[in-house]
């Protein structure tokens, strides 16, 4: 067993280090490795498993206003794996996979003090309920710029692990999971039926209340939701808003449950709330508006189109680091945005992450390394050139990154991940790094309202009409009093 | 008891002599046809007008008051022709739209470091004391659309912050909006037009801060071509963003055809 666990270890590193050697002859390859860390998770994917991480930054010594890059490369020995009571029901449509390495910028840096380092991938409910353990793919370099000289240092944090089910429904009573919580306020009951017509609610019971005013509040993490509940006879409308803790409300609508055939009550039935919100933590509150009238809840229906780690899935794991990761001292040199290229570089060959060659020694050394390979110059406009291919791997795993023309804010990533016993697999993304403006909004802003019009087109007609014909039947009476006029006088006397 | 001569007699209120009303006699007769010919015209007129109202595209064009060069809408042809930077504004200064990839403006007063920003700090006013601007600051977030939200219309003098962007003193791109005018009448960015390279912006925050922007640019966009990535794009600086809209007013699509974007910079910070 310890020669098992010995031999995955060595099996791991030399994983690592064979993805290391086909970053290293990137130019968007760090300069500095950490690493490999042995993280320990818990949590439901991965109780009591370990990840090797190599973590490097590009430079120890960046200029102000050179983004440093940090890259995460995690091992391909994957503790992940689906196995709880959720799976049956939760995982029928798959899960989005995010993983998040974050690690923490103490002194000169600016911004909220983190580093994250992103990845997502979906898995197919297939994939997901084979035995073999699931990859935790590739996740995105993440970058933090300094605003002024002097030291500082960054701390490795966790690696934070979620897996979001594309569609899964939460029956109307459960446990708290991550961030899904349920509660009910008011005079709740449950209620187990029978109906007429023989269905049943969902795990054979759902909660009603006839009392106005009354509230559940379902806490859920996703893009979408559904209240799913039921139609009957004694049943009315009921409000449904979602809000994500901040006003003002996403959404608010009014269903009206009444199901006039007393006889064939309607179980199970989907009143859609929202759909395709950003990815979050969002509230469902379902409110009966009508007193001595049921509202029910029989479950909720979750979607997520897409994940990250910003909320707690029902399937959270942290994986940390041990006790005694050092930090790593960063000095921020002098010097614009307009690159290092200015100062007195001192090229520095970007060192195979190994995990020997750059331990504790290296940070401290004075011997010139403001290492500018590996960091995009020219400050927020980094240069994303492309990756050449013909990497020192071993196995000959060729880096194809074209991956278009990076945006401004984008960093041309190439993340290489060795697979044993697999063929090594390449995985290049184009990702934004760490924006500044984590969600950012489609299309213009709607700052305006039309002023107070003026006469409407028709009451100008109306008025004109008005006019022309009081004007036409002036002149009509007007001539014919004047002809009468002329028909009264009397002619010339004889 | 008088003394009067004989014959005297007191003098009488002359009273015009009793005349029949008659109809015709309240204006000149040759008048009449004048006056129901004068409402003849007025009628045809009043109607012509209607008519135009109503087969014309109704628009209200917010540069009444201060007249503006036409923005640049094509950018796609190749006859069309983009400022490559964000313009200075100011009073004769044209507000057009830079180029799609022109990058925001320069900084118009030397930047200082982004100030620390704990998670829970928040932009509560804004004032802008050159336009006469001081507001209360809500949130805002995105509609379900993915489009931005605005502060409610009921509430002229509120402006929003973009709450999924950095807070006003952090490093990036704080955005904060707010309505040009409402149906009663201008509201709190009505002026924005009007402000220029080098004026101050100053934002209070939840901590007591204040954070000083000055104004590096401002440009008016056409909605279709929002230059989404320099406005939220990253920055290497505290930076700030205002937006209120511009341009005509198009009944049928119940908005504005422009959006006025101000591009700021950190400049100075200090304790409320």
């Amino acid at each position: 067993m310890r020669w098992s666990v010995r031999l995955r270890k060595i099996a791991t590193v030399l994983a690592l280090g064979v993805g290391a050697g086909a970053a290293a002859g990137l130019p968007a390859s760090p300069a500095h490795a950490e690493g490999p860390y042995y993280f320990t998770c818990r949590g439901p994917l991965a109780p009591g498993g370990t990840v090797a991480v190599n973590i490097s930054v590009s430079s120890r010594e960046p200029a102000v206003g050179q983004p440093l890059v940090v890259q995460w490369q995690l091992g391909v020995q994957s503790p992940l794996k689906v196995n709880d009571p959720f799976d049956d029901r939760k995982l029928d449509k798959g899960g989005h996979l995010a993983v998040t390495g974050r690690v923490y910028a103490t002194g000169v840096w600016t911004g909220r003090g983190t580093i994250d380092a992103t990845g997502t991938e979906f898995y197919d409910a297939e994939r997901l309920r084979q035995p073999d353990n699931l990859p935790l793919g590739a996740v995105a370099n993440g970058q933090v710029i300094a605003s002024n000289p002097g030291t500082g240092a960054l701390r490795i944090g966790s690696l934070v692990i979620d897996l979001a089910p594309a569609e899964s429904v939460w029956d109307d009573r459960f446990d708290d999971a991550g961030d899904f919580s349920v509660e009910y306020d008011g005079v709740w009951s449950a209620n187990s039926g029978p109906w007429a017509g023989g269905e049943t609610p969902i795990n054979g019971s759902l909660q009603q209340t006839s009392r106005q005013g009354d509230t559940a509040r379902f806490t859920f993490v996703g893009t979408g939701v559904d209240l799913i509940g039921m139609k009957n006879v004694d049943m009315s409308r009921f409000e449904l808003t979602v809000d994500d803790g901040y006003p003002p409300v996403e959404y608010r609508q009014v269903h009206d449950a009444y199901w006039d055939a007393a006889a064939e009550p309607r179980l199970r039935e989907t009143f859609t709330a929202i759909d395709g919100l950003p990815y979050g933590k969002y509230t469902l509150t379902v409110k009966n508006t009508i007193e001595g009238k049921y509202a029910r809840v029989d479950a909720f229906r979750v979607r997520a189109a897409t994940a990250d780690n910003s909320a707690a899935s029902p399937y959270r794991t942290v994986c940390r680091p041990p006790e005694n990761v050092p930090l790593i001292p960063i000095t921020v040199t002098e010097g614009g945005p307009g690159g290092p290229g200015g100062g007195p570089t001192d090229p520095q060959e970007p060192s195979p992450t190994d995990s020997g060659d750059n331990g504790d020694g290296d940070g401290n050394n004075g011997g010139g390394t403001p290492s500018t390979s590996a960091t995009p110059s020219g400050g927020p406009t980094p240069s994303g050139s492309a990756s050449p291919s013909g990497s020192a791997s071993p196995t000959g795993s060729g880096t194809p990154s074209s991956g278009g023309t990076p945006t401004p804010n984008q960093v041309l990533v190439t993340t290489t991940v060795s697979g044993s016993p697999r063929p090594t697999q390449t995985v290049t993304a184009t990702v934004t790094a760490s924006p500044q403006v984590r969600i950012t909004p489609v299309g213009a802003a709607a700052t305006g309202e039309a002023p107070a019009s003026g006469p409407s087109p028709g009451a100008l007609m109306a008025l004109g009409a008005l006019l022309l014909g009081g004007g036409l039947a002036g002149g009509l009476v007007s001539r014919r009093r004047r002809a009468a006029h002329a028909g009264d006088r009397p002619g010339p006397t004889s | 008891m008088t003394n009067q001569p004989d014959g005297y007699r007191p003098p009488q209120p002359s009273h015009p002599p009793a005349q029949p009303y008659r109809p015709g006699r309240v204006l000149p007769r040759a008048a009449l046809p004048a006056v129901l010919l004068l409402a003849c015209l007025a009628g045809i007129a009043a109607i012509m007008a209607g008519l135009l109202a109503f087969l014309t595209p109704v628009t209200t064009t917010l540069e009444a008051e201060a007249p503006q060069e036409i923005n640049v809408v094509n950018v796609g042809g190749t006859g069309s022709y983009l400022p490559p930077t964000v313009g200075p504004g100011g009073p004769g200064v044209p507000l057009t739209q830079a180029a799609p990839t022109a990058p925001p403006p320069s900084p118009a007063a030397s930047p200082v470091p982004p100030v620390a920003t704990g998670r829970t700090v928040r932009p509560v006013r804004i004032a802008i004391p050159d336009l006469g601007v001081s507001a209360p600051l809500m949130r805002l977030g995105v509609k379900r659309s993915g489009e931005i939200q605005v502060p409610p219309l009921s509430r002229r003098n509120l402006a929003g912050w973009y709450r999924h962007g950095p807070v006003p003193g952090e490093l990036g791109p704080a955005v904060i909006l707010g309505h040009v005018n409402n149906r009663q009448g201008a509201a709190v960015f009505a002026r924005l037009r009007e402000i220029r390279r080098g004026q101050k912006i100053y934002v209070t925050r939840s901590d007591g801060v204040v954070a000083e922007f000055t104004v590096d640019g401002v440009e008016q966009v056409s909605k279709k071509t929002f230059p989404t990535e320099r406005v939220y794009g990253n920055t290497t600086e505290a930076a700030l963003r205002l937006i209120t809209c511009g341009g005509v007013y198009d009944r049928k699509r119940h908005g504005y055809s422009d959006n006025i974007i101000v591009y700021a910079t950190l400049s100075n910070t200090r304790a409320a």
